[in-house]
Order: C-alpha cells, then sequence, then structure tokens
C-alpha cells in the first residue's frame, strides 16, 4: 500500500498504477465492496491525463466512462442559451466525475476542464457494461448505490426548485374534468409494453412474471396517483395516455416531469424512500401498470431476469428525470432568468 | 410531420438561419435529427424587413418543391436579410393520402393581417371536425380561407379569436387568442368522440412578437403501432442571446444584452447545450416591445 505523501495544500496525491484499488475503495460509491470486485472494477479502468486547460469531455457529448480523479482539479461548467457558462462543481482527488453514465450511457449534461495538471483513471463504460451483463456482483452492487444517489440528487433538486417558486411560479391550475368515457383498449402488459425501448426485450417468462406482479388501472384525467408529502405507492409504468409529476403549489401544480408511454413513473420516490414532495396526476386519461412497493421489495430479494432488466429500466428513467429537472432548475436560476420569466 | 423555425431579433442574412447551420432547417429535409421522418413537401417562410414596402406585412415564399434541392430558395436566402422569421419544412406521409399543393403550405398568411402561423403536427380525424369549426370562424375569415388543413384552419380560428386581425397585437394578445382556438378545438374533438393524440406545437409571429406553443391534445393516446407524437412529446427548443452567427467554430447565440430569439422543432447545431426545451404543455412568448425583449414560459392548460 505505501505511504501517501502530502502535496500542495494538504491533497493526498496517489501513485498511478500502484493505488488504484486504494483508490476505489476510498470512494463512497464503491466503500465496502469485498476487494476482489474492486478489483474487479480495477480491471475496466485504463488511466487518463489531462494538461491544464484540457477538456475530458464536452456537454451532450456521447458518455464514455466514469473518471476518477487520482491528482489534480476538474471543474464542470454548464453552457445556457447566450453561450453563457454557470459552474456546477470542482472535482478534486479521490472524487468521481460522470458516473451517472453508468446507468443510461447518455450524453453528458456538463463539460469537464483540467483546471491543472490531472490524472486518474476512466472506468470503461463498455466493459463495466459487460460486467453488468455478467451479473457481477460488483457492477450490480454499483449500479444499486448509483440509483440511490441519483434519487437523493433529484430530491435535493426537487428541493431547491421548490424553494424558489414563492418568486418565480405560476402553477397550473387543476385538470379540467375528464371527458365522457370512450371505448378502453384491452389487453395485457404485454399487449401495450412490449413495442416500448428497453420492455421489447424481455422474455416470454419475464412477461408473465410481470403480469403477475402488476395491477391494471384506467385513470381519467385529474386523477391523483400520488400525494406529495406521502411515501411512494409504488412504480406506474404508463402505457397510454401521460402522467405528470409536480411540486404543489396552492391550489395548482409546478409541472417538473411528464412521463408519456413506455415511462416508469415514481422511480425516485421509490428508491429515496420516505415522504416524496412531488405530486403524481393524470394528465391525460391513462392505462397503467403499478407495481406496488411491496412487489418491488419481494424482486428486490430473489433477483430474476425481470428483476435485473426492471432495475435497469428504472436506473435510466432516474437519469432521464434527473438531467430533466436539472434542466429545469438551471433554466430558472440562470443569469438570463432575469430576463426570461416564468409565469 | 414537419420542422419548424422562428426568429426574432436583429436582422440576420436568411442564408445563416435556414442554410449554413449544420443541422439547418433545410438539412432538416432529409435529416432531421429529431424526428424519424422525411419532410419532402414543400416550405414556407414569411419575414420582415424594414426596407420592404409595408414593413409590418411579411414577404412571403412557398413552394412545393423540395427544400434542400430548390434553388430558388437558396438565392433569396443569400440575399435576404430578416429582423423576424417563421419558416416551415412540411413533412406528410408518404401514402399518397396528403395534397400536395401550395395553399396548403405554412406559414399560413390572410391578406390584411400580419399575424402568420406554421404547424409541426396534425389533428387527428381532422375532417370529423371541419364543419363544427366553421361556427367559431369570423365570417371575414371563413371567406378568404382557400387551404384545406387543419393547420390552416388552426391559424383561421386564432385570426377569429382577435378583436382585429389586422393588429397590431401584443404576445399577450396573440396567447390569448391562440388559448382560445385550442380550447374550441379540444370541445369539438371530445364532441366528435375523438381521443387520439394530437400534437399542436406552433410558432406564430406578426413580426413583434413571437408565440411558440408545445402541445399535445390527449397525448400518449395512440392507436397501434405507435407513432412519434404518440408516445414522444414532439419538441420544440429555443435559444437567446444578442447576436447569432459563426464564432469559436460553430453557429450560435452569443451573450450580450439578449436582444435575440431563436425558437425551432429541433436545434441548429449539432452542439444543443445552448439550446433549452420548451416545457411540455407550455408556450413561449416573445415581444419585442421598446427594442428590450421580454420573454416568458407560460402554462398551456387547455
Amino acid at each position: 500500500m505505501g505511504d501517501h505523501p502530502q502535496g500542495a495544500e494538504g491533497k493526498r496525491t496517489v501513485v498511478i498504477g500502484e493505488d488504484l484499488n486504494d483508490l476505489l475503495a476510498s470512494i463512497p460509491l464503491f466503500a465496502g465492496l469485498d476487494p476482489s470486485a474492486i478489483a474487479e472494477l480495477g480491471l475496466a479502468a485504463d488511466r487518463f491525463s489531462a494538461a491544464a486547460g484540457e477538456q475530458l469531455f464536452r456537454q451532450d457529448d456521447a458518455a464514455d466512462g466514469v473518471y476518477l480523479i487520482a491528482s489534480g482539479e476538474v471543474v464542470l461548467t454548464a453552457r445556457m442559451p447566450g453561450d453563457r457558462e454557470v459552474d456546477l462543481a470542482r472535482i478534486r482527488n479521490g472524487e468521481l466525475l460522470g458516473e451517472f453514465c453508468l446507468l443510461d450511457g447518455g450524453r453528458r449534461s456538463a463539460e469537464a476542464t483540467a483546471l491543472e495538471p490531472t490524472l486518474g483513471y476512466r472506468i470503461d463504460l463498455a466493459r463495466f457494461a459487460a460486467l453488468r451483463t455478467s451479473e457481477r456482483p460488483a457492477a450490480i452492487e454499483v449500479l444499486a448505490r448509483l440509483r440511490g444517489e441519483v434519487a437523493r440528487r433529484t430530491r435535493a433538486t426537487v428541493e431547491v426548485i421548490s424553494a424558489s417558486l414563492d418568486a418565480m411560479a405560476a402553477p397550473r391550475p387543476a385538470p379540467a374534468a375528464p371527458p365522457p368515457a370512450g371505448e378502453v383498449e384491452t389487453g395485457d402488459c404485454a399487449h401495450f409494453l412490449q413495442s416500448f425501448p428497453g420492455f421489447d426485450g424481455l422474455s416470454q417468462a419475464s412477461w408473465s412474471e410481470l403480469a403477475g406482479l402488476v395491477t391494471k388501472s384506467v385513470a381519467v384525467r385529474g386523477t391523483r396517483l400520488e400525494t406529495p408529502g406521502k411515501p411512494v405507492s409504488g412504480l406506474h409504468i404508463v402505457a397510454r395516455g401521460a402522467l405528470r409529476a409536480g411540486l404543489p403549489v396552492g391550489d395548482g401544480v409546478e409541472q417538473l416531469l411528464i412521463h408519456g408511454p413506455g415511462a416508469i413513473a415514481g422511480a425516485a420516490g421509490f428508491i429515496d424512500g420516505g415522504d416524496w414532495p412531488l405530486a403524481l396526476d393524470v394528465r391525460e386519461n391513462a392505462i397503467v401498470f403499478t407495481l406496488d412497493a411491496r412487489d418491488l421489495a419481494v424482486l428486490c430479494s430473489a433477483p430474476t431476469p425481470l428483476a435485473f432488466k426492471l432495475f435497469d429500466l428504472i436506473g435510466q428513467q432516474l437519469t432521464r428525470d434527473l438531467r430533466r429537472i436539472s434542466r429545469t432548475r438551471a433554466r430558472r436560476e440562470s443569469q438570463f432568468a432575469d430576463r426570461l420569466e416564468v409565469t | 410531420m414537419c420542422r419548424l423555425l422562428g426568429y426574432l431579433g436583429q436582422p440576420v442574412l436568411l442564408d445563416d438561419l435556414i442554410v449554413k447551420p449544420d443541422n439547418s432547417l433545410l438539412r432538416q429535409t432529409t435529416e432531421a435529427r429529431m424526428l424519424s421522418m422525411l419532410n419532402l413537401a414543400g416550405f414556407g417562410l414569411a419575414g420582415w424587413d424594414d426596407a420592404t414596402a409595408d414593413p409590418h406585412l411579411p414577404l412571403t415564399f412557398h413552394s412545393t418543391q423540395v427544400a434542400v434541392l430548390d434553388p430558388n430558395l437558396r438565392a433569396l436566402a443569400r440575399k435576404l436579410k430578416v429582423r423576424a422569421l417563421v419558416a416551415h419544412l412540411r413533412g406528410v406521409p408518404l401514402d399518397g393520402s396528403a395534397v400536395i399543393n401550395q395553399q396548403n403550405l405554412h406559414p399560413f398568411v390572410m391578406p390584411g393581417s400580419p399575424l402568420v402561423l406554421a404547424h409541426n403536427g396534425d389533428l387527428a380525424h381532422f375532417s370529423q371536425m371541419r364543419f363544427a369549426l366553421v361556427e367559431h370562424l369570423k365570417p371575414e375569415i371563413a371567406a378568404r380561407l382557400s387551404a384545406s388543413t387543419d393547420s390552416a384552419w388552426l391559424h383561421a380560428l386564432v385570426l377569429s379569436q382577435l378583436d382585429d386581425p389586422a393588429g397590431p397585437f401584443t404576445s399577450d394578445e396573440i396567447h390569448r387568442a391562440t388559448e382560445r382556438a385550442l380550447a374550441i378545438v379540444r370541445r369539438v374533438r371530445e364532441a366528435a368522440g375523438i381521443h387520439k393524440s394530437s400534437s399542436v406545437n406552433l410558432i406564430l409571429s406578426d413580426g413583434r412578437n413571437i408565440v411558440a406553443t408545445r402541445f399535445t391534445y390527449d397525448f400518449g393516446c395512440f392507436e397501434t403501432p405507435p407513432a412519434q407524437g404518440g408516445i414522444e412529446f414532439l419538441s420544440q427548443w429555443y435559444t437567446l442571446g444578442d447576436h447569432y452567427g459563426y464564432a469559436d467554430g460553430e453557429w450560435k447565440m452569443t451573450r450580450g444584452s439578449g436582444k435575440a430569439t431563436l425558437v425551432a422543432s429541433e436545434p441548429l447545431t449539432r452542439d444543443v447545450s445552448t439550446w433549452v426545451e420548451v416545457p411540455e404543455y407550455s408556450a413561449l412568448l416573445v415581444d419585442d416591445a421598446n427594442d428590450r425583449p421580454r420573454r416568458r414560459i407560460v402554462p398551456l392548460e387547455v
């Protein structure tokens, strides 16, 4: 293991190559993992170096992996309309950068630039995906922890928006009375969901398992599915129509998310646990398949191919939702907000 | 399914808006990034240039030619500077059901009114609605309606909700007229038992204001197989700045007092980081009063 010489300002300097596993084990996302699991993750990592001023990635780039900073400093910035830039965070020794791409393989939501000569490791996205596909315990555990972290950050972002609402909100009124009921499309969950991205790869056995767990409901516009300030009752998979997640303001709601067909609503609240601040209402007459919290807990304890797939989809939904809520927050807070009123 | 573009700000060469950017409107004829559909059924624009006669009324251009192949459009774009613009690429199903003619091209313009409208989306089963909408049109507007499409009727409906279609207008007046028109369509749909997802992304402008909606009736209620617009909310993006042009190797708005607004179905540049989405069920209102633009996001709860 060896000594770790202190650099300037007491920063710990990690010797590249010798201390990768120590570095991984020191990061909260990986803390407590079995040493063999740590070593497995280490095999998926490559060294990287960046000169001062060098970009590690640009906003909206396709994600290629997670960066572990061993020495140096990286600044995360977001570009906004008018070519303005907003500093989001400084990432230093022993910290991670871009870790949410492990959940959805999506595009970068910010730009990362080295402020000084920076060294570290990059856990390659494709190699991590191979660990996940092989159901390696390290990958499964890391993804579970990441889902928790995304849910926690979603709560934090929602709370920031909520605190700003007094000055900026014009809540949407309660939805209009529903139209007369028409014909309702019939079919089981496979009939409705199998054409949606992510659900299209489920086996017949998984569909049968899912059908035994979900409750199908037909909900008219204006129905409240989740009450703010209470724990979410479960996950709601939208088959037809749309749901709206929002912050209650007076008699109305400040819209944060619209969940259309194929979306899984309630993910952040379920993963984070506790009382959830958002209301979930039916925005358009909907057909919804609901997994209640108890059935989800059963899935967690006896993982099946369905469970692995479902939690993959939950992870992707979580990350998409956090990106969208973060963009809403940035739009409301950015410098040009004084010239872009939210009424 | 169409692509839209609106602009309000300092005069800009039309070429810089519809031809040169790496995801320009013309490129979206065949390579739209956020729509899996070709837009081959023609092109139209309404532009405002204070050096033209009757500068409060737009200069218009409509052609059923495939836009990316149209030499007249490219020649016009290299010469014309506009301070306001609404442009539209028309996309229709390739099954031969659509009528391709000059009258059905957007943006729709009514003689004597500066307010133009372009539409991305479609009203499902419109043929069942058309005649129920007649009573909501002002007779003088109905008399001038020459096109047969849902989009043209939306334009006529909005104009009919204004006290005086000749203007001038505020952005609030245009927004309220649009809201009333959408509410009328909602009632007619319900009376006809129409519950299929129907997108109504609009850009309206009178050369001094822009109202851009991102709205869908019965979003997520589609008939199999699922179609874009039924499972994904059609996109509408905007960006702000002082000057639009080519800088630092990319087309973008640059910072400043923020006099210019660009709104479009999808960002004009491959780098979308300086663009923001109009929220679902919302409208972006832009007005140019006293040379100090005001922009607002307002809910559209119809």
